[in-house]
């Protein structure tokens, strides 16, 4: 019987590391979404704001300590978040949602090669609190950070639930997203909503980019990128502009990687690095049945 | 269309043309190795980019995957054609054969994508292109009998019949000796300029007119008759073909295919250079790829005379960092200001405006309606 239990501890661990994991991209996902619903734009410069975030979290905390590296982590996200909106989208002439999202594309290219750079062959270490404590209960082992993110990452994705729900501005949101041009003819600020909207996704990706930065990761290196790359799944996999489906895809790759991480060993040399593909392979599967994602809202067009 | 017809300036485009043709013909028996090097890498990157631009610009189908055709067409020419060693197995086909058979099982996968490019639009599609780029990185590290894992495989040289393009023989042409750059320099240049004849010939046509009709409007495009997923999966087999023969082009010229030659960077450098080259165009899509390709060899080459880069320490700004500043800052330019791109210089020098097609009740701007 002892190597049954064994079994049931591993999955379970596989599982809460995967509910922990997911979060993190519901989280990355959920400013993705924000982004999307407020400006139509899929922002591909998302990872790079999770590298920015993420490195200056590492190179200010080494100074000041981590909660104001912290802070300037996120400030700085979300201000590349504003700044791509107001000053690189706004002056675009091509404004197909397209091409501004090709556009972010761009954006992305030159933050994460400019902080590739700095970065370098190093890896930053993050002076976070938890370090590389665990936590041990019932025979299950995980990660303190992996417990401080979910926590955090609840608290957040609460936090813009109700700010979603009873605030003007998720009301703005609410309505840009549903309609554009009735938005605009009632008075929603849609330059006020689309930048606040970058900066929220902004922030979010780099508290995020922090935690996956954190144990059990090594620190911070320019192939934190790949995490956020995974997150596109995530957002796509619920429906581009489905807040649920943002929570629920991220949750679903989480664990999937998780999971598949845990067990990739058995699969042989071809299954090594395998978790880095699962998020691709559900989505791959999601789409083929739903190609607008789980929850998204079927497009309904006129000609 | 009852559109007139532009007269064109007679004769100016064809003289261009043709002298260009003259000058890249002349060019191996006046310039040294390193020039060669540089031209050929931007002819392979240029035939690879004109299946792009085909299937992002023509027929606005946004794929960050392309480098995974080129991928493919070089791994499976190495494949087919290289012999059995300890560490990876080959086939051992004629060169012809292994080049045609990797062009051919590439369009084969370019059409297993149409699952799933027939059900997606737009954005959707851009990011499962993405998974595309990460399975295949993966299948490239891991696959190692085949793909000779992260050190990569070497590439047999071409034979076309009595043709060798190898450097086991040296052809002596007015007197100057030609040797496997000089070869393939003229094979390369063959192939790009038949690849540019194909892509203008099949846009120009009732397919491309059709392909044209379906970036603007999917369901409008339905409407009118055309079957949109065969034409989606008709656009992802071009973009295989020609991405596949890049592929084969790159790898004979570097003799060596490694898996980061076709990683999600070199996707997004092929996805710059159409965009440099003006969305849409063929004849754009050449000085796209010859910019963004040749840059960064460009920049090493004179790394001494440029100041900021070539230092020491921590913050080097190398070769390649300043030319991705350089070229994806000219990306970022292109979109938001001058969406026409090079294609507008090619036209100032040529003297005709690319004639823009437009489709009756729709919009002539791009993507007006999906996306």
């Amino acid at each position: 019987m002892k190597w049954k239990k064994h079994l049931v501890t591993r999955f379970l661990e596989a599982v809460l590391n995967g509910v922990s994991l997911g979060s993190l991209y519901s989280l990355i996902a959920l400013g993705f979404v924000i982004i999307f619903r407020a400006t139509g734009v899929m922002n591909f410069a998302h990872s790079s704001f999770l590298l920015a975030g993420a490195y200056v979290t590492a190179t200010v905390s080494a100074k000041s300590g981590f909660l104001v590296g912290l802070l300037a982590g996120v400030v700085t996200a979300a201000a590349l978040g504003a700044f791509t909106q107001l000053v690189i989208l706004r002056f675009s002439k091509d404004k197909s949602h397209l091409g501004l999202s090709v556009l972010s594309l761009g954006v992305n290219i030159l933050a994460v090669t400019e902080i590739t750079r700095r970065i370098g062959d190093n890896t930053l270490p993050l002076h976070d609190p938890w370090a590389a404590s665990v936590w041990q209960f019932a025979g299950i082992t995980v990660p303190v950070s992996r417990i401080a993110a979910l926590a955090v990452a609840a608290a957040l994705l609460t936090g813009f639930l109700l700010l979603f729900r009873f605030t003007r501005w998720g009301l703005a949101l609410r309505v840009s997203a549903a309609d554009r041009e009735v938005a605009a003819l009632v008075g929603v600020p849609m330059g006020r909503v689309s930048w606040t909207s970058w900066a929220i996704g902004g922030a979010m990706a780099a508290l995020a980019g922090m935690f996956l930065a954190g144990f059990p990761a090594p620190g911070v290196e320019p192939s934190l990128t790949n995490s956020a790359m995974r997150a596109f799944p995530a957002a796509v996999l619920g429906g581009l502009d489905s807040i649920p489906g943002a929570l629920v895809g991220g949750l679903a790759i989480g664990i999937a990687e998780s999971v598949t991480a845990t067990y990739e060993g058995h699969l042989g040399g071809f299954g090594s690095g395998a978790s880095g593909l699962v998020a691709y392979v559900v989505l791959f599967a999601v789409l083929l049945l739903r190609p607008d994602g789980l929850f998204g809202t079927k497009v309904v067009s006129r000609v | 269309m009852s559109e007139p017809r532009r007269r064109r300036l007679p004769g100016r485009g064809q003289a261009l043309t043709v002298g260009l043709l003259v000058v890249a013909v002349a060019t191996p028996f006046y310039v040294g190795p390193f020039w060669l090097q540089v031209g050929l890498t931007a002819m392979a990157y240029a035939v690879a980019a004109i299946g792009l631009a085909i299937q992002v610009g023509v027929a606005g189908q946004l794929s960050l995957a392309h480098a995974v055709f080129m991928g493919s067409g070089a791994y499976l020419y190495s494949f087919l054609g290289g012999a059995s060693t300890g560490q990876v197995t080959g086939l051992g086909w004629p060169p012809w054969l292994a080049a045609l058979g990797a062009i051919v099982l590439t369009a084969l996968l370019g059409a297993l994508c149409s699952p799933i490019s027939a059900r997606l639009r737009g954005l959707y599609l851009g990011v499962a292109s993405l998974g595309l780029v990460f399975i295949a990185s993966h299948v490239m590290q891991r696959f190692g009998a085949l793909t000779g894992g992260p050190g990569g495989r070497e590439v047999p040289p071409l034979r076309l019949g009595p043709l060798d393009f190898s450097d086991d023989t040296t052809w002596v042409i007015a007197n100057v000796p030609f040797h496997q750059a000089e070869k393939l320099w003229m094979l390369g240049l063959a192939v790009l300029a038949g690849a540019y004849l194909v892509a203008r010939r099949m846009v120009a046509g009732r397919g491309g007119l059709a392909l044209h009709m379906m970036r603007d409007s999917e369901i409008g495009a339905a409407a009118m008759g055309i079957t949109v997923w065969r034409y989606k999966a008709s656009a992802f087999v071009i973009a295989a073909v020609y991405g596949a023969t890049g592929g084969v082009l790159l790898a004979l010229l570097t003799g060596w295919v490694v898996p980061e030659s076709f990683g999600f960077d070199a996707s997004v450098n092929l996805l710059i250079m159409v965009v440099i080259g003006g969305l849409g165009s063929i004849r754009g899509a050449i000085p796209g790829a010859v910019f963004v390709s040749a840059l960064p060899l460009l920049i090493a080459r004179q790394a001494q005379s440029i100041p900021l880069i070539s230092g020491t320490g921590d913050s080097i700004l190398g070769p390649g960092t300043l030319s991705t500043f350089l070229y994806a800052g000219l990306f970022i330019v292109t979109i938001m200001f001058a969406s026409g791109g090079l294609d507008r210089l090619v036209a100032l020098a040529v003297g005709t405006r690319r004639p823009q097609r437009r489709i009756a009740g729709g919009l002539p701007g791009k993507y007006a309606q999906e996306g």
